[in-house]
């Protein structure tokens, strides 16, 4: 028997200006292109959970000409994500057009699981830990079920975790490497599309299982970065202290999502530093502390909100770079947002920044808000989950100046000048972490 | 400093940089093709250099900083022939 795993990687921007825009503006197109070459863990994750007698086979969408014979496989699991959902859901249709049965999981297949349910023979909710080894045995047997419930708490833990096989992607050239150290996020923003929505709490995998994957995946590439696929990693500082002291030794570089309390430990700072850490992402999303009301429950975020300056800094003169994500268009935004969000990236003097439009994806309690409220401009509207494209109606601007905005903000921010006065501001970091620790070295040897 | 000296210098921090071989490093090898940088290590060794080397390289001129050649282009150098 053989599976086909087949992954549908990428942004995608619809709008011709922006993906005008985008030649010219280097950082925007370097986040995308390495978005675009992410391996899906997901799959390699379900490769693992299958039995070792059957074959597998792991393949990318653009692998799949729509000329060319499909691939023979006895079964096929596509994973996907909003934007691309409906290719994924072709490419459904044309496999089971061919009398191969097809398996639709993932994050939208998640939230929209109705929908979803069209396109295949069986789909798997929540995670594939729990679901994909039972599906797998039904499958053999000629039962496979319609829906397959995978769990939402325990996937770190036997008998339900299996370490992805990252040797499937040997000879492939990706030039980043997925781990997944943590799933969910104790933040739970509104808009919030990522794994926390297919999670019942916020879990964390054990550091050995963590580092023992990065060794795995290591080892199947030269020069490898690794990009940790968490939400959240440091939310517990005591396990992120020990997972970057066994980290460090392996020398590699990695980048990660966390968030701004990660500035408030000297000792996890230093740590991140010394573990090869290149760039946190953090979610700051938005430049002022009103526009932060009532993101999450807790307003977690608006509490935060007059320590992000202090905290980009210290962060930054680790030489770990910030990237700094900002939502345009939420409810207390106004049309003055966009220079806000400009005179913020200066005064805050942000190594990377990323800017995206408040997107209502399917599923999440903004997507239910905004319906109930009746301001989402269509009912369907998934290939336009781009993060840049405008699916609502704003509470304080209209839908026009929202679209246009985004597109000023992206010229004022991404253009070439501000790229070389970033370049500079890393390489004075550098120049000043190095006179630091060659100040610290007499004291230290006394020491 | 002469300018086959700069040269050694710069390939000794490059070197201890990025863990490569001076001897391996040519003129126009691209840092991050070639030597595997990422876009950071390469700022990493530019900083090494204006700190070491005591200068300080224009700012316009990082983008086009890919390989030595590049970086003694930058510094206002001519690159010799050993290191073709």
């Amino acid at each position: 028997m053989k599976i086909g795993l087949i992954a549908l990687s990428g942004v995608r921007v619809r709008t011709e200006e922006l993906a005008e825009l985008g030649v010219t503006l280097p950082q925007f197109v370097n986040r995308g292109r390495v978005i675009a070459t992410l391996p899906s863990l997901g799959l390699l994750t379900v490769a693992a959970l299958t039995p070792s007698d059957i074959e597998v086979a792991y393949r990318e969408l653009s692998e799949v000409r729509p000329d060319d014979p499909l691939e023979p496989f006895d079964l096929v699991g596509i994973s996907s994500f909003t934007a691309m959902i409906d290719d994924a859901y072709a490419l459904a249709d044309r496999y089971r057009a061919a009398g191969i049965p097809v398996v639709l999981g993932g994050l939208h297949v998640s939230l929209m699981p109705d929908e979803a349910a069209r396109h295949a023979d069986s789909i798997v909710l929540n995670g594939a830990e729990g679901a994909w080894p039972r599906l797998v045995e039904d499958f053999r047997r000629g039962r496979l079920q319609p829906r397959y419930i995978g769990l939402k708490n325990g996937v770190f833990e036997p008998p339900h975790y299996a370490s992805p096989r990252f040797e499937l992607l040997q000879g492939r050239p990706y030039n980043r490497i997925t781990v997944q150290t943590s799933r969910g996020c104790p933040h739970d923003c509104e808009f919030c599309a990522a794994s926390l929505r297919i999670t019942s709490r916020f879990q964390q995998k054990p550091v050995d299982r963590a580092i023992a994957e990065i060794e795995q995946a290591k080892a199947i590439t030269e020069l490898p970065f690794f990009e940790l696929a968490d939400d959240n990693t440091f939310v517990n500082a005591k396990w992120g202290k020990k997972f970057l002291r066994a980290l460090a030794p392996l020398d590699v570089h990695w980048f990660t999502e966390t968030d701004i309390s990660v500035a408030e430990d000297e000792e996890l700072l230093d740590l991140l530093a010394e573990s090869g850490c290149r760039q946190v992402l953090i979610g700051l999303e938005s430049p002022t502390a009103g526009g932060l009301d009532r993101i999450d429950p807790r307003n977690w975020k608006q509490r935060h909100y007059a320590r992000y300056l202090e905290a980009i800094e210290r962060i930054q003169s680790r030489g770990v770079t910030v990237n700094g994500c900002f939502i345009v268009g939420l409810d207390n935004d106004t049309p003055e947002v966009f220079e806000q969000v400009r005179d913020f990236v200066a005064r805050s003097r942000l190594l990377e920044v990323q800017i995206t439009v408040q997107t209502p994806f399917p599923g999440t309690p903004l997507y239910h808000r905004l319906r109930h409220q009746g301001r989402l401009l269509q009912d369907r509207f998934w290939d336009r989950c781009t993060l840049f494209d405008v699916n609502f109606r704003p509470n304080k601007m209209s839908v026009e100046e929202l679209e246009s905005g985004l597109r000023w903000l992206f010229a004022e921010v991404y253009n070439e000048t501000e790229f070389k006065r970033r370049q500079r501001h890393y390489v004075d970091i550098v120049k000043q972490r190095r006179e630091d620790l060659r100040a610290a070295e007499p004291a230290v040897a006394q020491a | 400093m002469t300018q086959t000296s700069m040269e050694r210098k710069i390939l000794s921090v490059i070197a201890a940089n990025t863990g490569c071989d001076p001897e391996r490093i040519g003129l126009n090898d691209d840092f991050e093709e070639v030597l595997g940088l990422d876009s950071l290590d390469r700022l990493d060794v530019l900083a090494a250099v204006e700190d070491e080397l005591g200068v300080r390289i224009p700012d316009d001129r990082f983008a086009e900083i890919r390989n030595l050649d590049g970086l003694l282009k930058a510094l206002g150098a001519r690159p010799s022939e050993i290191a073709a």
